[in-house]
């Protein structure tokens, strides 16, 4: 009993060492834990299985370095996923460093495609007019920031090409082979297969949810853990097609496309932090109830 | 002095607060009032980044004064001091500045900047031009590096001309990105990151089992952070032995249903009556019914 | 006596919302002349009914089942903007997308639709409404066209024949095609009483109000009579009871703990700006605190993110000083500003709570991911911390960590609970009738729309009722 009442007592600071070894541990010693997708994750996987070849696709970086750990990695499953889709991601941002983030997750997503290209394309899980080389300004465009938010979406409902006339490097937009349709009519809003932003907090999702009466697209949405519950309201009322919550989110995706990221590197380090955090509100809680038996016996 | 300090601000609110809800319900007919929607927060974000000013000063005028009579601690203020003045200039120094800036030499060479600032490497300006927004554009070639083939280093790229640096500023750029990335941001990560720890201690100490709701609450807490990992779906297998009630009790789904309905349903309603509170708490400020943000209870 | 007839003040809070209710009724009735808000009410929900099925789950096209009796159930799921040409006819270069269906005029010369088209069955007793849809169905495929049509469609909900619309694909320039459509059950609730209609851009030009914010309007208004009724009622001295709450009660305690023990208060009013109503009930009740901290000589910390809001700040706790008769005792640069980053201040706010130590804390706003690194910081000091904000992201993290918590509307009640001032007091009785009714016409909508879907329900008043009901609420 006295045991457990010291341990109630325990200084925060070795809870600190205990949920510093759960993270670092498990990351030196590299374990893999098996990740089942969920259904939010699967059903955003399967809408991107069944676009089209060659649709684009709008992506919002709506995040920054701050949250790029939790964001990323899904970001760079989606990306590669879409490159094996022959699939053209547009991506734009929100946020003044989302940009830059989008530069680097086409980067790594492209790395990943062209690596895996032979594997794949073996496998049969290339759509068949996917190159072994990706060209940027006709796979993919980086679009970079612009301020605004929800008054940037409606911008670029009124004319998609208008805030954009250039890409982030200065390339003008009019004449990339991305933007052009077979039929030669303006690129549109509409010819937008599905928007998916990665919000790391205000002005991401909730810009394009806002106007979703005027854009008509079918959205998802790459959210950081702690703003789940926040989302997962667009989840229920079919407003968000999909959600990928988190690192976890980002595991379930990388597993869908069988492909091993930091997402799933870092389901090993979270999931022992989160048993351990179990086992200090167990520990706490014993020892709870142990100096509540004492405070009785001491009364009687 | 009681109408520049209370009257005219009231005055002010009122009559913008006014403009602001005829803009948000104006139609199409009124293009001009529905304008001012978007113009509005516009003047806000200019009227804030002078308050910018205010808050310098402010700083340094506190740690100054510290500093000056030695009171416990000053190095602190010292430090601040540095760091702030080290960044200010910096900052200004590898700005935009067209006028000092070398005019544009095709054939030159120069330290072509990264869009992230990050990094930058030596080009050979090819050609210089005008984009469509009339921003000046230059095409340049790499320099070759050594260890590199020569063939990837021949591809014509194009950049902004604003990229472009001369020797001095590219180092004053190197010096500003050391610190911003190497100082500024992984303190900023650290910060972040301190919160697993919280989380961690704030647990330990607070989520006691008092009552039947606290119960409950740690019941489903406990389904989440498991359902969140992929532990969960290992301990939903060991579960699913249980005879009869073991296949239903599948974390990820119950984790799902929780986030879905319960907590999704607290959630709205904490947002619906924030919402309210927001409206009403409007309301009172744009008619001058709550005024205490303007010093004492009016 | 007076000879003009003044209706009984109990009714005038029912009148006021019958006049609201005529209101939005009226303005209802006038969304249906003009066709462009008509068409934009649904398209949020129909987004819901037409890319994902009722239960959320997303079935892919090539999923589109031959008719056996399990897969119609997959059918009904299925979201019809699914059946896009891919899973059919995988054409390499193709551009033709799902699309979530708009309400979009057919286009005369492609309403003929081939004789090929099969019609679908509508089993379906209340009114068949057709959906225009926009769908890429290369004729190339006809049998799995015909396959998905000719699935016998038991579903008793709407099952809905759509004329379709031809779409580019890449391989030939303008294909005429129909794509029958298996309407999810869940668009009845949606799609229909919906008529899709053009949006007529002429028409728009000479409204002066926007019809789509109606909704907003009608809460607005029924808010600011209730409020202004109430205020008025409570101005006249009528008593108006406000609940406990227990942070609020709890800020004097607080003070006087830190008072007896020699140290100090810190009070944080968020981290936003001035222009976040948070950030304004934050500096509000903060005037309540440095009046007690004026009053015990309690030295006043408020470390600020931002400099407006410093400035607000020092004007609010001189003026506490001034009316507590302690201008002397007020020292503006308690008051200062740290920085505008969020984990800098974080930071800076954490070095104040370890040098200072105080024994109070409170903190009144906007939070994000700070709120628990403050709050377990000030724990560590063995600070009493009473925190309050309208995040809901937050709010978890406070009530773990903090003694007391403010948690939403709460935050903006604290400045009328302090001042017991009858003007505040009123306007949060009227909020709270809003509140009521907002969640009387949840249940009414509930149940409304239930009933309509059951067997039972459908075809009959009720689903004419929930129908009107969701017309009103867009």
């Amino acid at each position: 009993m006295e045991f457990f009442i010291k341990l109630k007592n325990l200084d925060r600071r070795w809870v600190f060492l205990c949920v510093a070894a759960s993270v670092v541990l498990p990351m030196l010693l590299k374990f893999d834990f098996p990740v089942f997708p969920g259904k939010s994750v699967t059903n955003l996987f399967k809408f991107v299985e069944t676009l089209p070849e060659g649709t684009r696709c709008f992506l919002s970086f709506d995040y920054d370095p701050a949250s790029e750990p939790e964001l990323g990695p899904s970001a760079i499953a989606i990306l590669a996923h879409m490159f094996r889709r022959n699939i053209k991601p547009l991506c734009g941002a929100n946020w003044p460093l989302g940009g830059e983030m989008a530069e680097s997750a086409l980067d790594t997503a492209a790395k990943i495609y062209t690596s895996t290209y032979d594997e794949m394309k073996a496998a049969g899980k290339l759509a068949p007019g996917c190159k072994p080389k990706l060209v940027k300004g006709e796979d993919y465009v980086n679009l970079g920031y612009k301020p605004g938010a929800v008054i940037h979406v409606k911008a670029l409902v009124a004319d998609f090409m208008g805030p954009y006339p250039a890409d982030r490097d200065g390339n003008s937009t009019k004449e990339m082979a991305v933007f052009k349709s077979p039929d030669g009519h303006k690129f549109e809003i509409k010819d937008v297969g599905i928007i998916v932003s990665f919000t790391a907090g205000t002005g991401g999702i909730e810009a394009f949810i806002n106007v979703a009466g005027d854009h008509k697209r079918p959205m998802a949405a790459g959210c950081t853990s702690v703003n789940i519950p926040r989302f997962i309201t667009y989840l229920q009322t079919g407003q968000l097609v999909g959600m990928t919550g988190g690192l976890p989110g980002a595991a379930e995706y990388e597993t869908l496309i069988e492909y091993m990221g930091k997402g799933r590197e870092g389901m090993a380090p979270q999931s022992i932090a989160h048993l351990i955090i179990m086992l200090f509100i167990i520990v706490g809680n014993i020892a709870y109830i142990a100096e509540q038996r004492i405070a009785k016996k001491n009364k009687a | 002095m009681l109408f520049i300090k209370r009257t005219l601000p009231l005055i002010i609110t009122f009559i913008t607060g006014i403009i602001m809800i005829v803009a948000f319900f104006s139609g199409p007919a009124l293009p001009s009032v529905k304008a001012l929607e978007d113009t509005f927060p516009k003047w806000i974000q200019i009227i804030m980044s002078f308050t910018m000013l205010l808050g310098a000063f402010s700083l340094l005028r506190i740690n100054l004064n510290k500093i000056s009579r030695k009171v416990e601690g000053w190095g602190y203020s010292m430090t601040l001091i540095i760091g702030f003045l080290t960044m200010a200039v910096l900052g200004f120094l590898s700005g935009s500045w067209p006028m000092f800036e070398p005019q544009v030499n095709v054939g030159d060479k120069y330290w072509l900047v990264a869009e992230d600032s990050m990094s930058d490497r030596h080009v050979t300006v090819v050609a210089s031009s005008l984009d469509e927004e009339g921003n000046s554009v230059v095409d340049v070639v790499a320099d070759p590096v050594a260890g590199q083939e020569a063939a990837d280093a021949k591809v014509v790229e194009r950049a902004p001309a604003y990229r472009l640096k001369g020797t001095f500023m590219a180092w004053i750029n190197s010096v500003q990105q050391v610190l911003f990335v190497g100082v500024f941001k992984s303190a900023q990560a650290t910060m972040f990151s301190l919160l697993a720890f919280f989380v961690a201690s704030a647990s330990f100490r607070a989520f006691r089992v008092k009552s039947k709701e606290a119960g409950l609450l740690m019941g489903a807490a406990f389904i989440v952070m498991l359902g969140n990992v992929p532990i969960g779906n290992l301990v939903s297998r060991v579960l699913a032995y249980i005879p009869i009630i073991g296949p239903s009790l599948d974390i990820a789904l119950i984790k799902e249903w929780i986030l879905t309905y319960p907590s999704s349903a607290a959630q709205s309603a904490i947002l619906v009556g924030a919402m309210l509170g927001y409206i009403s708490a409007s309301m009172k400020i744009i008619f001058g019914v709550e005024r205490s943000h303007l010093g004492g209870e009016g | 006596m007076s000879v003009v007839w003044r209706p009984p003040r109990k009714l005038v809070p029912f009148l006021a919302l019958f006049l609201c209710l005529v209101s939005a009724l009226v303005l209802v009735a006038q969304q249906d002349e003009v066709p462009a808000a008509a068409a934009f009410q649904s398209e949020m929900t129909e987004i819901t009914a037409d890319v994902v099925g009722d239960n959320g789950e997303l079935t892919a096209p090539d999923a589109a089942p031959p008719s056996t009796s399990e897969t119609v159930a997959a059918d009904e799921q299925t979201g019809e903007s699914l059946n896009s040409s891919d899973a059919v006819d995988p054409v390499p270069g193709s551009m033709a997308i799902p699309e979530i269906s708009e309400p979009q005029a057919e286009p005369a010369a492609t309403v003929v639709a081939p004789s090929a088209v099969p019609v679908v069955p509508v089993l379906e007793p209340m009114a068949a409404v057709e959906v225009p849809a926009t769908h890429a169905v290369p004729v190339s495929e006809p049998v799995s066209t015909a396959e998905v049509t000719a699935a016998p469609v038991l579903e008793p909900a709407a099952a809905v024949g759509a004329p379709a619309e031809p779409v580019s694909a890449a391989t030939a320039p303008v294909v005429p095609a129909v794509d029958p459509v298996l309407e999810p059950a869940a668009a009845v609730v949606v799609a229909v009483a919906e008529p899709a209609k053009e949006p007529v851009p002429a028409a728009e030009d000479n409204v002066y109000f926007d019809v789509k914010r109606a909704n907003v309007l009608v809460i607005i208004l029924t808010l600011m009579g209730l409020v202004s009724y109430f205020t008025f009622h409570a101005q006249r001295g009528k008593e108006m009871f406000i609940r406990r709450i227990s942070g609020l009660s709890a800020l004097e305690d607080a003070v006087g703990r830190a008072t007896e023990m020699g140290r100090g208060v810190l009070y944080i009013p968020g981290i936003m700006d001035m222009d976040d109503i948070q950030t304004i009930a934050g500096v509000t009740i903060m005037g309540h605190v440095a009046k007690k901290t004026a009053e015990y000589d309690t030295p006043f910390f408020a470390p600020m993110t931002r400099s407006f809001v410093m400035s607000v700040a020092q004007e609010i706790v001189k003026q506490s000083y001034l009316e507590m008769g302690r201008p002397d005792a007020y020292r503006p640069d308690r008051i200062n500003y740290l920085t505008d980053d969020q984990f800098g201040y974080v930071a800076g706010v954490g070095g104040i709570m370890m040098r200072e130590k105080p024994a109070a804390c409170f903190y009144l706003g906007t939070f994000y991911a700070e709120s628990l690194i403050l709050a377990e910081t000030g724990n560590a000091v063995g600070a009493i911390q009473i925190a309050g904000t309208a995040e809901p992201s937050q709010i978890p993290f406070f009530v773990a960590a903090c003694d007391y918590t403010l948690i939403g509307e709460e935050l903006f009640a604290a400045s009328a609970y302090l001042s017991k001032n009858p003007k505040e007091v009123g306007s949060l009785k009227g909020q709270d009738i809003v509140k009521l009714l907002i969640i009387l016409v949840m249940i009414v909508g509930t149940l409304l729309v239930t009933i309509a879907q059951t067997e039972y329900g459908a075809g009959t008043v009720f689903a004419t009722l929930a129908e009107n009901f969701m017309r009103l609420l867009k």
